[in-house]
């Protein structure tokens, strides 16, 4: 498609300063209810105030139960809230997901809630390691790196997923 | 987000059935229909690298969003596709975008506790559009359901 060499090397790094652009300016993104973005977990830590009445979909770790209050996290900050009108009874530990309206004196009075026990999460970033690897093996067995041209080739013979792992282990041992 | 072996074992599905169709696509380019499957989920480099704590270094604003959305994913894989010699690079860019574009619907269709989704057009269209909400990324059914599909589409080509 492109001429290999500078104008590649060019075009890659306009799309990386294409992609940084996009970061910031996603960044600068504030909640807009009438598109379906409501203030998050990030917003309501950061002005608790500023939310008070209006709607927000925030979610954190359930640390009393009765009443029910939970712990939000943003960066370095935490604040805690008691949660009010949830009909489902969460543990402990638990992770709490909410849509509601902020009430004052750090109350959040639930519309829609949604509680997941921590082994849920470990479950699902037990599983999703497991597909890391998949692809990683499938990866490695398939595909090399050309150092002389800098692009990924298929391999001509690519490798069983036994000789992958051995590989993988020589390079361990070797570094 | 659904967890990342379903969205792979969906990639590996759709490639499978793709190379039946296309004798240029091959085990290789399969597993690149599956890395496209993987790469939004590049967006929780958030847990290691919170966003927060680069706007502060940084002062300025900052977000790993743009990763999991049709604009982010477009352009990480036409720099991924650039760094595949010049034949191919047509190719798997469609490669990538199909597994890519894979996850990003199924994704879509996730339960939020608002009823809306997440703005899987951004930055061309900034909406988040209503979900059917069909499962949980901590469900446990979608990487089972998926995995069968998978593992009865492998025994079916190999009897073709």
């Amino acid at each position: 498609m492109l001429p290999s060499g500078r104008s590649r090397a060019i075009v890659i790094i306009i799309l990386i300063l294409i992609l940084f652009s996009l970061f910031i300016w996603h960044g600068t993104l504030s909640p807009a209810p009438e598109k379906g973005r409501y203030p998050g977990t990030d917003d309501v830590v950061d002005d608790y105030n500023r939310y008070v009445g209006e709607y927000v979909e925030i979610d954190g770790e359930v640390i009393e139960t009765d009443p029910v209050m939970i712990k939000l996290e943003s960066g370095d900050r935490t604040i805690e809230l008691e949660v009010a009108d949830l009909r489902e009874e969460p543990d402990e530990g638990d992770r709490l997901s909410v849509f509601g309206t902020v009430g004052e004196n750090r109350t959040i009075y639930v519309s829609n809630a949604m509680i997941r026990p921590l082994w849920r999460y470990v479950y699902l970033y037990g599983i999703s390691l497991l597909g890391a690897v998949w692809v990683g093996m499938r990866i490695i067995g398939q595909w090399r790196f050309d150092k002389k041209i800098l692009a990924f080739k298929p391999r001509e013979e690519p490798f069983t997923a036994k000789e992958v792992l051995s590989r993988l282990k020589r390079v361990d041992d070797n570094g | 987000m659904a967890d990342l072996l379903t969205h792979v074992f969906v990639g590996f599905a759709i490639g499978v059935i793709l190379s039946w169709r296309y004798e240029k696509i091959k085990s290789p380019h399969i597993t690149a229909i599956m890395v496209g499957a993987a790469l939004p989920d590049l967006v929780r480099i958030r847990l290691l690298l919170d966003p927060i704590k680069i706007e502060n270094v940084l002062g300025i604003p900052f977000s790993w969003g743009p990763l999991h959305t049709f604009g982010g994913v477009f352009v990480v894989i036409a720099i991924g596709s650039l760094l595949t010699v010049q034949e191919d690079s047509k190719l798997i860019f469609i490669l990538l975008m199909i597994g890519a574009i894979s996850h990003l619907f199924l994704d879509s269709l996730l339960i939020t506790t608002s009823g809306y989704s997440y703005a899987i057009f951004w930055p061309f269209l900034d909406i988040h559009p209503p979900t059917p909400a069909l499962y949980l990324s901590t469900d446990v059914w979608p990487a089972l359901v998926s995995g069968m599909i998978a593992l009865s589409l492998i025994t079916l080509d190999k009897f073709r």
